[in-house]
């Protein structure tokens, strides 16, 4: 899994530059994002899930995925795009990060697209609501513009605060 | 390959456990005065299974140990040496270093060689001083005897030379008997095996063949040199207990430097026969061997005893050495029996009389013995065949197998497999609600009998993962004797109620802190037993063990007839510590401080406890299992320590209330009760804090939605229900809008996923698939106070 991550998150090299690799994109508000597609176990529609006490407003609650209560996050919440209503379209994507499963509410999935090496470029420094180490970089493919995540990092991050700080001191 | 192999090593492993801990429980079992022979013959079945499957992965510092601990359990349960306490300590110790190399192996810590090599020698030790059941005199020196130390004996062997230095593994061939069960045709696959595995040791001659089955095998080999390996290849095959091996000794080199005829002034007859050992001074003088009644017996006689000679024994191997002179060994072809290699040693020249007792022979007086040393001792399981056909029916009426070793992620994952169709099931019926019952009559007849299935279903997956209590108590002698011994106390430990089940993840947690509450109790609780006599109370204290069942609870006691918790003591400690403590309060909460970290009464450190570390981690891991613990304490009378803990992690009995639009589950342990809210029982104090007057008690008023921040909850607490909390000795009065029903719930945990979230200890699935929290009362009560405190500010 992690022999993925390197290859995304290295520079793109001469002998690289062919190497692609297949992303996930989908959108918040106006904006595409892509995320590695082998970190995605399923997308399913919208269900209500249960609050949890004193939560930050993003994450929405848990789940029951059979069997397995999985947190879901509204992204359209955490980077500030979009507007967060619930229909019967809306979307969630199931990751699988480590060991974890997390649900992710986005406005809608586009499609699996394949990237070169050398299509992603890494990002400029700018201010945005995403921090910019949680994106490799900017994908182009004709005149859409990817924004690559590092959707493991990010998820793992402790502002997302998925997890006990504990475990990733 | 390598990965096969470590799969077996991980039931290696397992079974070696097990062994250990059954060993250990035996041997804290054992009446020292009479041991009973099964309990003996138990223990030394699992130190020689440990040793057989450590032979087997190659571990052979385990086989190393083990064979030693083996030879002297060998020699106590064929009552050659009475068991002592000194020998238990010796069999416990050797158990720990076991079990640390077993660690070692497993990769987790590292065995400690030199005590190892300590235990090992303790053992030898044991074995070599040879204090046989039968009383005797003390031993004797042989001022003469040029026998060296180590010269202990040579298997016997019949019809043949004599000979060897008696090292066994010097010995240039060896004489074989064994029993194989089954009659010849059924075993003869194995005998092929057998023999071709001999062959490569040396040359094998077969002596005699049974015809029949339970007749003894009878092999001489030739050229091979070290009998372990001879017996490693029989245990193979050949029950253990049955296998006899003894060194051929025919080469005159043998004879010559080896034969225990040790001749002074006078030429004797040349030891040329067989099996007789005889050590002489200067004459020869009509002596005799009485017999030994033990294996391995050694008498050394002052005296000669008679002028005739009684030379057999009822086992084999007895050796007698006779300190004034004896003559040469005389021909005793004819003395030996089959089965008894009796061992005569003969002043004169032998009376052609010499009778060789087949029956039991006691000697008047065996003498005692001069301790040979260790190294020199095999024992060797010889039983005479009748012995040895008992052994086997009554093994034939053993039991067989009856427990399977399951992988518990199996176990847990059928239990979530079953949460699930329960949830299944339950979503069935509730939308089969929605349907004419009329009309579907066979449809919800058919769910209703669902439902019962699945319930019977998971309960009994459920009983899969319980176990007795016992598991965990069963370690807890060997603590309270270690601890005691060490301590200069006595102490008694009873037991109550080990066969009350419970769930084996706790089983796993309780046992740490179970040991704390009894190391405490022995070495706070129970005073010295100078003290206990000055007091009027039996010198030997007791510490009692109590496990049961009280409404949905497993309950553990741990209690002692000792000096009970000191209030004043404990006071002025917290005081001095700056706990907010103060002289009225009430017992229970004075003897909960000692579970506050960094809290001892104790004058000292001292080894076992004072440190103040441990009751507060007592304490955490209960809380952390759903469990209390609750003290009471008498002076003078003693205290008891009380562990309520859930049956099981996995399953909760619980009430479901609902907040806004969530439900909530809270688990029914912690309810006391429920009261709708009528005018004037609401007080308020300063105008902030929320009192709810029940009984005479004023309960503080924790409001559920403003806690977990719900929106649309019941503000007005008319229209809600208040339900009645207790924990840890507080009470609070929850506000919820309603209550729903009461469940068994599957908990689930949060962290798998998501993170711990304060006030809620988990999740579960409802009917609806829909997720429901489940409430933490304890901390749901320590917000509440730290809220109604900021509150107050």
């Amino acid at each position: 899994m992690n022999l993925e991550t390197t290859h995304v998150a290295r520079p793109s090299t001469d002998d690289e530059g062919s190497f692609s690799q297949e992303y996930l994109t989908f959108t918040l508000g106006a904006e595409e994002y892509a995320i590695d597609i082998l970190k995605v176990q399923e997308i399913r529609g919208y269900e209500q899930p249960t609050a949890i006490a004193n939560a930050p407003a993003f994450i929405k609650g848990v789940i029951n995925l059979r069997g397995t209560i999985v947190p879901i996050v509204d992204m359209r919440l955490k980077f500030g795009v979009g507007t967060a209503d619930y229909t019967s379209f809306t979307v969630v994507i199931i990751l699988n990060i480590g060991a974890r499963v997390v649900g992710m509410v986005v406005d809608g999935v586009s499609d699996v697209t394949a990237l070169r090496n050398d299509q992603v470029r890494p990002a400029p420094e700018f201010a945005a609501t995403v921090d910019t180490r949680y994106i490799h970089g900017l994908g182009t493919l004709n005149e859409r513009m990817l924004i690559v995540v590092d959707i493991e990092r990010l998820m793992l991050s402790s502002e997302m605060a998925l997890m006990d700080d504990t475990q990733h001191a | 390959m390598s990965i096969d192999m470590t799969q077996f090593y991980q039931v290696f492993f397992e079974e070696a456990g097990e062994h250990l801990a059954s060993m250990e429980t035996l041997l804290l079992g054992l009446d020292l005065d009479s041991p009973d022979v099964e309990q003996l013959n138990a223990i030394f079945r699992a130190a020689h299974s440990i040793k057989g499957s450590a032979g087997t992965f190659g571990f052979t510092d385990l086989t190393e140990v083990t064979h030693i601990l083996e030879n002297l359990l060998d020699r106590i349960r064929k009552g050659e040496l009475a068991i002592r306490e000194e020998m238990i300590d010796a069999f416990l110790d050797a158990g720990d270093v076991l079990k640390d190399l077993v660690a070692a192996h497993k990769g987790e810590g590292e065995a400690d060689p030199a005590t190892v090599a300590a235990t090992c020698a303790r053992l030898k030790e044991l074995t070599a001083s040879t204090t046989p059941v039968v009383v005797a005199p003390p031993p004797i020196p042989l001022p003469t005897s040029p026998l060296k130390g180590e010269e202990t004996w040579l298997p016997p062997l019949q019809g043949e030379g004599r000979g060897g230095d008696g090292v066994a593994s010097h010995a240039t061939g060896f004489d074989l008997r064994f029993l194989l069960e089954g009659s010849p045709s059924e075993t003869e696959e194995a005998v092929t095996n057998l023999l071709s595995e001999l062959s490569d040791l040396g040359t094998v001659h077969i002596v005699a063949r049974p015809t029949e089955a339970e007749q003894p095998w009878h092999l001489a080999l030739h050229g091979a040199s070290d009998e372990q390996v001879i017996r490693d290849v029989l245990e193979f095959i050949v029950r253990s207990d049955s296998i006899r091996i003894a060194p051929l000794g025919k080469s005159p080199t043998n004879a010559a430097e080896g034969a225990y005829g040790f001749f002074g002034t006078e030429a004797a007859e040349p030891p040329l026969q067989e099996a007789g050992f005889g050590l002489f001074a200067e004459e020869a003088l009509p002596t005799a061997t009485p017999a030994v009644t033990q294996d391995n017996g050694y008498g050394f006689f002052d005296e000669p005893p008679s002028p005739v000679s009684i030379p057999a024994t009822v086992k084999n191997e007895s050796y007698g050495f006779f300190e004034p002179q004896a003559s040469p060994p005389p021909p005793t072809a004819s003395s030996p029996t089959k089965t008894e290699e009796g061992y005569g040693f003969f002043g004169d020249p032998p009376s052609p009389s010499v009778p060789v007792a087949v029956a039991e022979v006691l000697a008047p007086v065996p003498a005692p013995i001069a301790p040979p040393a260790p190294t020199a001792l095999q024992s060797l399981p010889v039983s005479p065949p009748p012995a040895a056909s008992d052994r086997r029916n009554k093994s034939r009426a053993e039991p067989a197998e009856t427990t399977i070793r399951v992988d518990v992620d199996k176990v847990d994952q059928l239990i979530n497999l079953i949460g699930e169709l329960v949830i299944t099931q339950a979503m069935l019926i509730q939308s089969a609600e929605q349907v004419d019952p009329v009309a579907f009559e066979r449809l919800h007849n058919g769910l209703s009998q669902l439902e019962r299935n699945s319930r019977d279903l998971q309960e009994s997956v459920m009983s899969i993962r319980m176990m007795p209590v016992s598991v965990v108590f069963s370690r807890f002698p060997r603590v309270v004797r270690d601890l005691s011994q060490k301590l200069g106390k006595q102490v008694e430990l009873k037991m109550i109620g080990g066969d009350t089940e419970m769930d084996k993840s706790l089983i796993e947690r309780i046992a740490d802190p179970l040991t704390h509450l009894i190391r405490n109790s022995l070495d706070h609780g129970l005073e010295m037993p100078e003290v206990r006599a000055a007091k009027g109370k039996q010198p030997m204290g007791t510490i009692t063990l109590k496990a049961y069942h009280q409404s949905g609870n497993i309950v553990i006691e741990v209690g002692d007839d000792g000096a009970g918790l000191p209030r004043q003591k404990i006071l002025s400690k917290a005081k001095e510590r700056g706990f907010p403590v103060s002289d009225q309060m009430p017992d229970a909460e004075v003897w909960m401080l000692i579970f506050e970290a960094g809290f001892s009464t104790a004058d000292q450190v001292t080894e076992v406890s004072g440190r103040g570390v441990g009751m507060d981690v007592v304490k955490r891991n209960i809380t952390a299992m759903g469990g209390r613990v609750e003290i009471e304490s008498m002076v003078g009378v003693g205290t008891r320590m009380t562990v309520r803990l859930p049956l099981t992690l996995a399953i909760l009995d619980g009430m479901s209330v609902a907040c806004g639009a969530e439900t909530y589950i809270i688990p029914l342990g912690y309810v006391l009760e429920s009261v709708q809210v009528e005018p004037g029982m609401i007080k308020s104090v300063s105008g902030v804090e929320r009192l709810l007057r029940m009984r005479d008690e004023y309960l503080p008023i924790v409001v559920l939605s403003d806690l977990f921040g719900i929106s649309g909850a019941a503000t007005a607490f008319d229209l809600g229900i208040m339900i009645i909390l207790e924990s840890g000795g507080s009470k609070i009065a929850l506000f919820v809008d309603a209550m729903i029903g009461q469940h068994q719930v599957v908990i689930k945990s949060l962290e798998t996923n998501y993170r711990k979230v304060s006030g809620v200890s988990g999740a579960t699935i409802m009917g609806d698939g829909h997720v429901a929290l489940i409430l933490d009362v304890a901390t749901l009560i320590g917000m509440a106070k730290s809220l109604t405190h900021s509150a107050a500010v």
